[in-house]
This record gives structure tokens, sequence and C-alpha cells, in this order.
């Protein structure tokens, strides 16, 4: 088997299998009054992901992680647990708001402390932990907010989307693993859209959306502090996934769910071939004849 | 006359005495110019690929009657790292491999050092790169002794040993890019 091919099986193809089984256990085993009940997403979509994370980067060496990637893993499995909690819990939004500030800020904190007075020296850090919390937390408010208003085709497609795009940018951005740790979050995110196809009735809602964006959100946070990738690059990655809002206006929202999908799909794509496009050209610039 | 010649006895039994002693330990500074840390590793399991790193500093404590005494601190900014492919560099940077926005040295300390011959010591020691340590083992060959155009005495040695990259976490690539690494590593160090 070609390296490339080994990469997809392990990073995509048996991750988004997993995932799928997953979910399709999850959603036969739990039902209320024969209507699937969705807690078990955001497990399934974070198993999928772990699996894939062991295999293209291994499992963390130490707890707690003294590598910046390695704290992926644990955030994966931690953001198991909350996106059930988000699933079921019934705290008010500005209530889950707050609790998933806080969180984003504590992994955060670990993640990038390293750097701290080494790379940004002074107040420096502090600003840069702040810009990093304070977007990726309003990033992941936007992504539950939309997935509240609409749970359903949408969302898990521009998600999925956005994180394969992503993989791209990072991997011209000279960090692959994160690139295809990202393409793992596309595969298992990815494999909601054929199901919610098959199952009109199933729904991405804030739980999935947590694990999702916990894992992706972090990818970027590692992209930006240890790679590192311009932050333009991201926030267009971020901008990409806004696209649902479209399916908001009432000219779309008119249309069946798969014409608003499509529409959403499109809108997404053109906005990652803005980022993606130059990225790739500074990166084939910066190479040399051969490659390596 | 009588004077003079018990300063000529008590002069001769010093140098005896100073003679006798076993030498002191000598430290050495690690010349990054003419030193060299050289790596390879196999590439798609077809060839090997050799980089480098271009800055290497530290300090070599020579003692030659009692070896044990002896010991070797390396640094190695690991951002120096250099394989003759300015995208491959900058990607051997990123968390892939050395991860240098976090772990910008790579260290190696002795722990213990004894002889082998006349000529070769074996040092054993604690190699961190990317905030992982492991315990490694080398032979390290002294290579020879001189002097620097500026007057400085000049000692020499060389050691090639193996480690496996997944050992310090890295393993990006596995298996297309080989674990094994072969560290060749040639010291000038001055005092």
């Amino acid at each position: 088997m070609s390296f490339l091919a080994q990469q997809l099986l392990w990073g995509a193809v048996l991750p988004g299998t997993i995932t799928a089984v997953l979910l399709l256990m999850g959603w036969r085993a739990w039902r209320r009054d024969g209507v699937p009940v969705y807690w078990g997403t955001p497990v399934a979509l974070a198993i999928g992901y772990l699996f894939a994370h062991w295999r293209i980067v291994g499992l963390p060496l130490s707890f707690p992680p003294s590598d910046s990637t390695a704290w992926l893993f644990v955030v994966a499995a931690v953001m198991a647990g909350w996106g059930v909690l988000e699933h079921v819990t019934n705290e008010q939004v500005r209530a889950r708001a707050r609790w998933r500030l806080l969180l984003v800020g504590v992994i955060t904190w670990l993640v990038v402390r390293p750097l701290m007075g080494n790379v940004w020296q002074g107040v420096t850090g502090w600003l840069w932990w702040t810009g990093l919390t304070l977007g990726w937390w309003l990033w992941w408010t936007a992504q539950e907010r939309i997935a509240e208003r609409l749970p359903g085709l949408p969302v898990a497609l521009v998600l999925s989307m956005t994180a394969g795009g992503g993989g791209f940018v990072l991997l011209w951005s000279n960090s692959s693993s994160l690139s295809q740790l990202s393409g793992a979050v596309a595969a298992v995110s990815g494999v909601l859209v054929p199901l919610m196809l098959w199952r009109h009735n199933a729904r991405v809602g804030a739980g999935a959306v947590a694990t999702v964006a916990g894992i992706l959100g972090l990818i970027w946070v590692n992209a930006i502090a240890f790679v590192p990738v311009p932050v333009v690059r991201i926030v267009a990655l971020a901008a990409a996934s806004l696209t649902p809002l479209v399916a908001l206006l009432p000219a779309v929202r008119k249309r069946p769910a798969w014409a608003s999908a499509v529409a959403c799909a499109v809108l997404t794509a053109v906005v990652l071939a803005v980022v993606m496009f130059p990225t790739y050209r500074a990166y084939v610039a910066s190479a040399s004849a051969y490659g390596y | 006359m009588f004077a003079r010649a018990k300063h000529l006895v008590a002069g001769a039994v010093a140098a005896v005495v100073l003679w006798a002693l076993p030498a002191a330990a000598q430290t050495y500074t690690i010349d990054p110019v003419h030193t060299s840390l050289v790596f390879r590793v196999k590439h798609m399991n077809a060839a090997y690929v050799y980089g480098m790193f271009r800055q290497v500093s530290g300090t070599v404590v020579v003692d030659e009657a009692n070896p044990a005494r002896s010991s070797i601190n390396i640094e190695v900014d690991a951002n120096s790292v250099f394989t003759a492919n300015e995208q491959r560099d900058n990607h051997l940077r990123s968390p892939d491999f050395f991860n240098t926005r976090q772990f910008p040295t790579i260290t190696f300390r002795s722990t213990q050092v004894r002889r082998v011959n006349a000529n070769t010591v074996q040092v054993t020691g604690n190699l961190t790169i990317r905030g992982v340590t492991r315990p490694v083992t080398a032979n390290v060959v002294m290579t020879g002794k001189g002097k620097s155009p500026q007057g400085k005495d000049l000692v020499g040695f060389e050691t090639t040993f193996d480690i496996k990259r997944s050992d310090f976490g890295i393993r990006y690539g596995l298996p297309g890019l080989g674990d094994d690494v072969r560290v060749i590593l040639s010291v000038e160090a001055a005092k």
C-alpha cells in the first residue's frame, strides 16, 4: 500500500467508518418515543477523531502532555464529555457560553503556556492568549447558535468542508500532521452528511458542534501558535464555516433542505478557495524543483 | 651554598610530586565553527537523506587520568536544522518534527564516562529532544589534539550512534520516513 493510501486509510477512511458505525448503533439503541436521541453523536465523533490521532501522531507520551499537538488528544477526549453535557443540560444559552469561555481559556492557557515568556515576551503573551481564547470562543458560540437554528444538513456539511479545506491550508503552511488531523475532523463530521440525507430527522445539536468546534478550534490555535500559520488564513477558515447563516435568509429558507445545503456548500467553497489559492501559490513559490 | 642545595632538592621533590599526581580535569568549550552534528534518515525506504544542525554549543571536561571525571554537555539550536531545502527545513521546525517554537533546544548531558581503550571512552547520558528525555550510550573516539592559530589548546572527538525518533514523540510520516536516525557528531573544543 502506498504511503498516501496508508495515511488516508488511517486518518480518514477508518475514523469515518468508526464514527458512522457508532452513530448508527447509538441512534438505534437510544430512542425516546420512537425518535433517536442524539447524545451519543459527540462521543461517536470524538472516538473517530481519537482513533485518527492515535494513528497519525501517536498517543501522548505523558500526562499532562508536554507537547502542543498531544494536547489535541486529551482535549478531544474532554470534548466527548463536554459535548454530551452541552446536549443533555438545560442550561441557558448565556450560562453555557460562560462555562465554554472558561473551558476555552483554560485549554488555551495549558497549550500556549510554553511560548509565554519565550516566544511571546511580556504582555505580548497575554495578548495572544486573550486573542486566541476569545477568537475560539466566539467562533464556537457562533457555531452553536447556527446549529440551534439549523440543526440539519447545512451545519454538518459546512463544518466538514471547512475542516477539509483547512486541512489543505495547513498542509501548504508546513504542518502536515495538523493538516491530517483537520482532515480527520472532516472525515468524522463528513459521515453525518450522508446519514442526515438518509435520515431527514437527524439533528446536529450543540453537543456535536461542541466536539467538532472544540477539536477544530484547538487545531487552529496550535497552527497559529506553533507552526505558525498566519492568523488571517485561520480567520478566513472560520468565516467559511459561518455560511449556514445564508440558509436563514427568507428567500433560501423557503427552499428544500437539500437546496439550502447546496447554497451553503457553494458559498463555503468560494470562501475556502479565496484562502486556499494564495496559500497554495505561496507554497509552490517556496518549493524546490523536486519538492521533497 | 648549603641553602641553595636545599632549595634545589625542594624544587625537585615538588616536581616529582606534581608529576605523580593525576592531571586535573580540563574544561574545553565547544567551537561551533569546527563542530558538525549530522543526521541521516531513510526516505520512503529508498535512500538516506542527510541533514545537520548549524548551531552546536556546550562544554567538554576532559580528565585523561580519570575518565570517570570527564563529562560532556551539548546544546543544539533546533532552529538551525539544515537539509539544503528551505521548505523541508521549515517543515522540520514545525510541530510535525522538532516543534521548535515550543522546544527551541536539543540537549545532551552525560551521566557516566568510562574508558574503553587508549583513545575511546563510552559515554552514557540523557538526550532531550522535543521535551522528551531518553538515555543514550555511545562510544566516543578522541580524534586528536592540537593548537589553534590563536594558541588555544584544541581537542577533537567523534561519535556515531542510532536513535529512534518515535522514542522522542516524533512520529510524523512513519513508516515512510524512517524511524531510525543515525547521528554523527564531531566536536572540536578549545581552552
